[in-house]
């Protein structure tokens, strides 16, 4: 079992869940999750009061590249493009589906390396972590880096 | 400043502590609750053990090895962020226009249900006691982010990963006893010298946002930390912001590279808050 994932509120909804990540295969785009943050009742006062909207260029895509890692089997096709704003969770939700796990047991790696928390953003860890304008997603059934 | 000054306050940055007060209410019984201090330097699944062990003697069900984690006016804390940057980031803001006495404690709300909420990381792992084994889950994530940052710095994670075992164990021991003078001497294998340090490590958070931003920033491209903060703060924010580092509210016109290696995190992350004024 994997822990570095975010649980699922709910296993049934899954039309209505971003996990239900349908791929189509010409554009190859992921589905997004449309999770927003959670932010305390007084920060969000606070936040009223400064009233400027803060967005980070969301709706731009950058390219994404699975690599299966020892016996774990591969995804055809396996580059994906993905707005810059999601998050980690979605591509462990994505991958959880594709692959039909019944457990959330996947481990993702970048840069053959480390492991990203489901929090990260996409588009910051491909500013950090691109290889040739993709951002490289190994992906393993057990732990592959200790 | 001083060299001792320097090393004065990085054992003041790293005993830093919290009084944190866990309140929980059974269904019959009234509230009841739990008070620790809280290093700022060290994460909440060190210390969730013996909190539900404590409230399993009123509250039976917490026993069973059932989905707890802490909440923060009905934020589920994401327990893998240093304890000092979730109060930062959570409850500094609403401090701001207040009285600072309201800062001497931080109250938070001992959750259980049948599953963790979506915020969180579950502790998958059990123990052989069907427990949530809470230390091997938060030591994958600690040892990743400890190799990322080992990468932003180095371009890579050899460092890391060629630490021998011994060295290994030691440094996630010394994070656990929180023993500053053994992770210190292993971590500078890991950290380079400073003028050979590709990127530096840094998150920066804004409050009320969700936003948490970790860019390529390169030590040669700034100067001092307000550079580096108006080349990467989204751009409706000028210069109405308040920092807080460690729950310091810092200038922002000291060189980077000091503040990076005087007030970084365990995990080699600068933990920058950004509070919108």
């Amino acid at each position: 079992m994997s822990s570095l994932i975010q649980s699922e509120p709910d296993d049934s909804s899954t039309s209505t869940s971003a996990a239900s990540s349908m791929v189509s295969s010409q554009d190859k785009v992921i589905e997004e999750t449309g999770a927003e943050e959670k932010i305390p009742l007084s920060t969000s006062i606070y936040m009223d009061k400064v009233n400027r909207p803060i967005e980070i260029e969301p709706e731009e895509k950058i390219s994404i590249r699975f690599q299966s890692i020892g016996s774990t089997p591969k995804i055809t096709p396996n580059n994906f493009k993905i707005t810059r704003k999601q998050n980690v969770s979605t591509l462990i939700k994505f991958m959880v589906k594709r692959l039909r796990l019944r457990q959330q047991s996947i481990y993702l790696y970048i840069q053959n390396s480390f492991q990203p928390t489901p929090d990260e953003n996409l588009g910051e860890l491909y500013d950090n972590f691109k290889t040739n304008n993709e951002l490289i997603i190994g992906y393993c059934h057990s732990i592959a880096f200790g | 400043m001083h060299e001792t000054n320097l090393v004065d306050v990085k054992n003041r940055l790293w005993d830093g502590c919290l009084n944190v007060r866990v309140v929980c209410s059974s269904s019959e019984s009234e509230e009841i609750e739990y008070l620790f201090a809280g290093l700022r330097n060290s994460y909440i699944p060190l210390y969730i053990q013996s909190i539900v062990k404590y409230f399993s003697n009123f509250i039976p069900e917490l026993g069973d090895g059932l989905p707890v984690w802490l909440e923060y006016a009905g934020v589920p804390l994401k327990w893998h962020l240093p304890i000092g940057v979730l109060y930062d980031f959570l409850h500094i803001p609403s401090l701001i226009d207040h009285d600072y006495k309201l800062a001497n404690e931080w109250v938070l709300v001992l959750k259980y249900s049948r599953v963790y909420p979506s915020e969180i990381i579950p502790f998958y792992y059990q123990s052989d006691t069907q427990e949530p084994d809470y230390m091997r889950s938060l030591k994958e994530v600690v040892v990743n982010q400890l190799k990322q940052s080992c990468f932003v710095m180095n371009g890579n994670s050899k460092k890391i990963m060629n630490l021998s075992e011994e060295n290994s164990n030691d440094l996630w021991t010394s994070i656990v006893k929180h023993n500053l003078r053994v992770y210190t001497g292993i971590n500078k294998k890991i950290v380079p010298t400073l003028n050979k340090i590709q990127r530096l490590p840094i998150k920066i958070l804004i409050p009320g946002t969700g936003i948490m931003i970790q860019a390529p920033i390169y030590p040669k491209d700034f100067v001092t930390l307000k550079d580096m903060l108006s080349e990467h703060l989204p751009k409706p924010i000028k210069s109405n912001y308040k920092t807080y580092i460690q729950g310091v509210e810092l200038n922002t016109e000291i060189p980077l590279i000091d503040v990076w290696e005087l007030f970084k995190h365990l995990d080699n992350f600068l933990y920058i808050i950004i509070i919108i004024t």
